[in-house]
């Protein structure tokens, strides 16, 4: 038998291949140690893939920013776990009777609800939650949902301390402003699937002066993707206590405009688009379009510029900065760019 | 008549998984779950159920993934960056939110074929179930996998040095 190539060994890895065919491939793996190479290779990379793909279970929900109630704060990740008990008793019941019986009658719906690796607990209790809370009427849940987050208070927070923050910008920006740096780096030695290896780089933080830090990431994202607001703020080039000095006027400005203001129409582009694919009767799950809408633009600052916040949940929609002394740039990606003046500002609803 | 409830019981968690990790956004993947199951219940009579299931909920997502993507992307930032700004992010999290994003980066890296075929297998259908949801000849599904498992892993190594060599620089 000649050499096996890729597609054979992985569909033998996966179980695909017919009984004969299989017992070929076993045998001459047994016997070519260049294809067995292959084939711990192929094993290799079926784990890691498995493993990368994991990651991507954990997304956060919503983008509500989590306050405190010690139940977000147990799990802040998984939108599932702000039920309110009442809800996740009924759900837990649930689950036990669809486990019991799929387990009783159908053992190889095992796969369906059994868990990845024993670490993704979380996403097979958000995968079953899930499913009891459509079991339940819908609604039910996502009312109870969003009152939880509307019962959670934000209040406003000012801006903290130059030098820390701007180190934990750097950490939290550094993932998508780091694939556009000129650094070469030597190589890190990275082996195929160690993808847990995050752990020992995430504390390690440069400390710029802070003023460079924040230009230079600003300048960076700005350079890099066109949306982001704060372009405006960062001329390129010009000598560093000028940048630093357009930096803290913009700043200024930021701290006095922000507050509420009232923007014509924000709504999320997606109720257009399912509402083609979803026929009449069915219930639509987006919210209506609202003809007017108050957003809070908050003095919380990121390196795409600060945030704009919906006021009824807190949810992030936007990045926004100052556009000169009287008017404020709002970047919204469900609604595209606006510029509102300050004449829109309206007091913060309670 | 298709037994809609026991299709939904068996396949709902799979595919809600599926959708996330393609669309990376839980509430989007929710409701094309449910658009899904809505169809299911329009057929009269379902041969090769969970290739079809698979398949309808791929083809409702295609076209929107792509336009909404650098969308969500975007927003998913911004809020991660806001977590970490205000302080309630702890630092496991934010570690688990940059894996999260390099593989987001990584998997988006592959081509559409390839990277619904790998989420396919990793939901436990077989060949012909891929073959079938996503038009490919049986014989050809090993190749595209072994290609997809090759290219993600390679391309999160590359990031992940990529950005290791950023910090070190930065």
């Amino acid at each position: 038998m000649t050499h096996l190539d890729e597609g054979t060994i992985h569909a033998w890895l996966d179980g695909a291949l017919d009984d004969a065919e299989a017992r070929r491939v076993s045998e001459h793996v047994a016997s070519c140690s260049k294809c067995g190479a292959l084939v711990a290779e192929a094993r290799g990379l079926i784990a890691g893939a498995s493993r990368i793909l994991t990651a991507l279970d954990d997304v956060p929900a919503g983008i509500a920013p989590r306050r405190v109630p010690a139940r977000a704060a147990a799990n802040p990740a998984t939108r599932h776990w702000q039920a309110a008990p009442w809800v996740m008793g009924i759900a837990a019941v649930l689950i036990l009777a669809i486990g019991l019986r799929t387990w009783l009658d159908d053992p190889s719906a095992k796969s369906a609800v059994a868990p990845v690796t024993p670490l993704r607990m979380d996403s097979l209790r958000a995968a079953t939650l899930g499913e009891a809370g459509a079991q339940l009427a819908d609604s039910t849940s996502r009312v109870s949902r969003a009152s939880v987050r509307q019962a959670v208070p934000a209040p406003p927070r000012t801006v903290a301390a130059l030098e820390p923050r701007a180190r934990l910008v750097e950490q939290a920006a550094s993932v998508e402003a780091a694939h556009r740096r000129v650094g070469a780096g030597a190589a890190a030695g990275a082996r195929v699937g160690a993808v847990g290896g995050v752990a020992s780089t995430a504390g390690a933080a440069p400390e710029p002066s802070a003023a460079a830090v924040e230009v230079g990431v600003a300048k960076k994202s700005a350079a890099a993707d066109a949306i982001l607001p704060s372009a405006a703020l960062i001329p390129v080039p010009q000598s560093a206590p000028m940048v630093a000095r357009a930096v803290s006027r913009a700043r200024l400005d930021e701290r006095r405009l922000a507050g509420c203001y009232r923007v014509d129409v924000v709504a999320p582009r997606r109720a257009a688009a399912m509402e083609v694919t979803v026929k009449a009767e069915a219930t639509p799950l987006v919210a209506p379009v609202t003809p007017s809408s108050i957003v809070r633009l908050d003095t919380t600052m990121t390196p795409r510029g600060r945030v704009v916040r919906t006021v009824t949940t807190g949810e992030v929609i936007g990045a926004w900065s100052a556009a000169g002394a009287d008017s404020v740039r709002l970047m919204l990606p469900s609604a595209g760019p606006r510029t509102l003046p300050s004449s829109n500002g309206v007091v913060c609803p309670p | 008549m298709t037994d809609v409830e026991a299709l939904f019981r068996q396949y709902h968690a799979p595919l809600v998984r599926y959708l996330t990790r393609r669309l990376g956004d839980r509430d989007w993947a929710d409701e094309v779950a449910q658009e899904t199951f809505v169809r299911a219940l329009r057929q009269p009579d379902l041969k090769n159920e969970r290739a079809w299931i698979f398949a309808v909920a791929t083809n409702l997502v295609r076209d929107e993934a792509r336009k909404d993507m650098r969308r969500r992307r975007h927003l998913e930032l911004l809020s991660a960056e806001a977590k970490a700004e205000s302080g309630d992010a702890p630092p496991d999290e934010l570690v688990r939110s940059e894996e999260r994003a390099l593989a987001r980066r990584a998997v988006e890296m592959l081509s559409e074929t390839d990277r619904e075929a790998l989420l396919m297998k990793e939901e436990g259908l077989d060949y012909h179930e891929i073959a079938e949801a996503l038009e490919l000849s049986v014989a050809s599904v090993g190749t595209t996998l072994s290609r997809a498992r090759r290219r993600l892993v390679e391309a999160y190594e590359d990031l992940r040095r990529q950005e290791e060599g950023g910090r070190r620089t930065g």
